[in-house]
């Protein structure tokens, strides 16, 4: 067993770092422009692609570097470690896995080079009003008319809307009663789409949301929305499957995210811990009080660090989906928590001055907190560990 | 065109000054624990110094040369991401611990046995020791021109130019080629690679060299230095607050406290 990182790891962390470094000075200004006025980073989003992170998932063939998801997960921990947002990479990064393990040649070609040099823009819809963690009672529908299809329905929590090029969409072509009648599987009748936000018919709504930086989350209506039949990622009817392929780097570029925000916040929580004196000439960080739960915060992050590379290194030994996704999920878990924990410890060693916004740790208790419930939330993690690693019955 | 650059690989200086430690007994900085090793500073910029002759003439050939232990790759592999050609490792037991002379005999020879080496390219000084003399060493050895703290450096037919830092004003010197030329950091920053270059550094070459290959061996360096003791400085600080009632009593006993001292 082998934990070294490879020497392309870890020079690539280095440029990662060393791009960032040259942004150190605008990180406050680009802070309130992505926090405060919800404006997107396009300049922090080229650096991205200028770096060749949007490269990490595609094959050379198709002009990306395919240095692999453990690649792109140890450069979001770095991003979030050192303070930047990776923000919509996440999507971009999980749709483009999709469309390439199962999208056409032409959509290919059409779509990812546009996502290399950081032109396109991608966000996922799945959840509904009535779908959230539950992806089976998806109701909006496609329905198959010559050359293309038509949508009809809502969804809603969708980030980036604003900014998108294309949403992912996942929408029933067979209705769910379809399918109880016809005694299908009940995975069968989801398919993706690639959707044109600007398409006709689509309007949406803003939710105003506490927890993300530079984009909103929206509600979307879908009014007789025309897509081309070429915008179908995959097979009609077999989207469950294929939507596995975007989530389970989701979940684990999820836990690169975490490990990057405990890690920003620990290291916030000891340098002030060395320096700030309150009883006599001792730092607080002498006292055991404040020293104990950042080392369990610490010991934790190592834990999900694990825990997280695992996951991506299955995902780039294309193991079976089922194993990563197994994999991935029980990482997101642990470091979402262990992202929450840090950033409680950090804030209890600050004092007062922890929610003073120029510290920035309750914006980062906000967005370390929304990992929790989303994209996966922690119940539905345990349902699944619960019944597929011990056996247990299932109760919903 | 033919550059090769000097690059060594330093312990990590961008440690806190608590964790750099030497064991005096041996005479030796004992490496910081869990910090990976890095690039000279300036040798980054030497590299980066020859990717801009290498932008400006797509033709020029660029090999990255270390001399060092095993993990020395991975400098090495640093330049081959930042866009250089090829590699060479210089790495024997003969070589460990070597002086600025000892240093400069093996990197000579290994640049004489590349054959066709137009421009040898070095950081002004090596970051650990901080010598900076195994430029104009290697220079002489090569029987070559050198000009040392490299601002910007052009070529152009048979011919290097340099505009070189001084202490208060900056002067431009030419030197035919062959020759060395050491850079400076007004050079400018090094360039990160991106991921692409860093996929593609995997598939180039690092050819190894040991103290044989190069006709070498430990009776040939010619060590000149004997390092005679290694200890950190004890910096000791006292604080002494001067008494008076008011400030001007204060200042008086201040002066004559500094008068005492024959500081003032
Ligand atoms: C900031 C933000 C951004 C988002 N961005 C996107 C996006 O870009 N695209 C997108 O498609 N979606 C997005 N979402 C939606 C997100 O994926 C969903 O909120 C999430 O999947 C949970 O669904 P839900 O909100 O409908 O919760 P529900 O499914 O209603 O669940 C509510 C709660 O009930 C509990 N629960 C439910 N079922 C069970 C069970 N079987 N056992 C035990 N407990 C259970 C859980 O605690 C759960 O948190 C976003 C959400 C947020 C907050």
């Amino acid at each position: 067993m082998d934990f070294q990182l490879s020497e392309e790891h870890n020079m690539m962390r280095a440029s990662v770092k060393q791009m960032l470094s040259t942004y150190e000075h605008r990180k406050k200004e680009w802070r309130e422009m992505t926090h405060r006025d919800h404006n997107f980073n396009y300049e922090l989003w080229n650096e991205f692609a200028n770096l060749g992170l949007f490269g990490c998932l595609v094959p050379e063939e198709y002009g990306g570097n395919n240095s692999g998801l453990l690649a792109l997960t140890l450069a979001f921990e770095d991003i979030c470690a050192l303070g930047f947002s990776p923000s919509l990479m996440l999507v971009t990064c999980m749709d483009t896995a999709c469309i390439l393990k199962n999208g056409s040649e032409e959509m290919k070609r059409r779509i990812i080079p546009g996502v290399l040099s950081g032109k396109t823009i991608l966000v996922f819809a799945v959840t509904e009003p009535n779908a959230g963690s539950n992806t089976f009672r998806i109701e909006t529908v496609a329905k198959r008319n010559g050359d293309s299809y038509v949508m009809n329905g809502q969804k809603t929590f969708i980030t980036g809307v604003e900014v998108a090029d294309y949403m992912l969409v996942v929408a029933r072509t067979t209705t769910r009663d379809e399918v109880v009648a016809k005694n299908l599987p009940k995975s069968h009748g989801l398919s993706l789409f690639l959707v044109d936000p600007k398409s006709k018919g689509m309007t949406k709504t803003p939710i105003p949301t506490v927890a993300t930086e530079g984009v909103y989350q929206w509600q979307l209506f879908f009014d007789n929305v025309e897509i081309p039949a070429e915008n179908l990622v995959g097979v009609e009817d077999q989207g469950v499957m294929a939507m596995f392929t975007s989530l389970n780097p989701e979940r684990i570029l999820v836990g690169g995210i975490c490990c990057g925000m405990a890690e920003q916040a620990i290291t916030m929580a000891v340098n002030y811990a060395k320096e700030r004196r309150v009883f006599k000439d001792t730092p607080i960080g002498a006292y055991q009080g404040v020293q104990h739960p950042l080392a369990e915060a610490k010991i934790h992050l190592e834990a999900s660090r694990l825990m997280t590379y695992r996951a991506a290194w299955a995902f780039d030994q294309n193991l079976n989906p089922g194993i990563v996704g197994n994999y991935a999920n029980q990482a997101k878990l642990l470091a979402a928590d262990t992202a929450l924990e840090a950033v409680d410890a950090s804030l209890e060693t600050h004092g007062g001055i922890g929610f003073a916004e120029e510290t920035g740790l309750a914006q980062l208790w906000n967005g370390a907190r929304v990992l929790k419930t989303a994209p996966l939330n922690r119940e539905m993690i345990l349902n699944y560990v619960a019944e597929q690693d011990l056996g247990l019955p299932r109760s919903y | 065109m033919h550059i090769v650059v000097l690059v060594k690989q330093v312990p990590d200086w961008d440690i806190p000054p608590s964790s750099f430690k030497v064991d005096e007994a041996a005479k030796k900085v004992v490496p910081p624990q869990g910090v990976a090793p890095v690039t000279s500073q300036f040798d980054a910029i030497a590299a980066e110094a020859a990717m801009r002759i290498k932008d400006a003439d797509a033709t020029t050939k660029v090999t990255i040369m270390s001399m060092g232990a095993a993990t020395a790759r991975d400098v090495i592999k640093q330049g081959l991401a930042m866009g250089a050609d090829e590699g060479v490792l210089l790495t024997d037991a003969a070589f460990d611990d070597l002086d600025s002379y000892g240093a400069a005999t093996v990197l000579s020879t290994a640049v004489k046995k590349l054959g066709d080496v137009d421009l040898v390219l070095t950081g002004r000084q090596a970051v650990d020791w901080d010598s900076g003399v195994t430029p104009t060493l290697i220079a002489g050895m090569l029987g070559a021109p050198v000009i040392t703290f490299g601002k910007r450096v052009a070529v152009a037919g048979g011919t290097v130019t340099v505009e070189r830092v001084l202490p208060d004003s900056l002067e431009t010197v030419e030197a035919s080629l062959p020759a060395v030329v050491s850079v400076s950091n007004e050079l400018g920053e090094p360039r990160y690679p991106k991921l692409p270059q860093i996929m593609a550094a995997g598939k180039k070459q690092v050819t190894t060299w040991a103290a044989g290959d190069l006709g070498l061996d430990a009776g040939t360096l010619g060590q000149k230095l004997t390092l005679e003791a290694l200890y950190v400085p004890v910096v000791d600080t006292k604080v002494e607050i001067m008494a008076g009632d008011t400030p001007e009593e204060q200042a008086m006993a201040l002066a004559k406290r500094l008068q005492d001292a024959k500081l003032i």
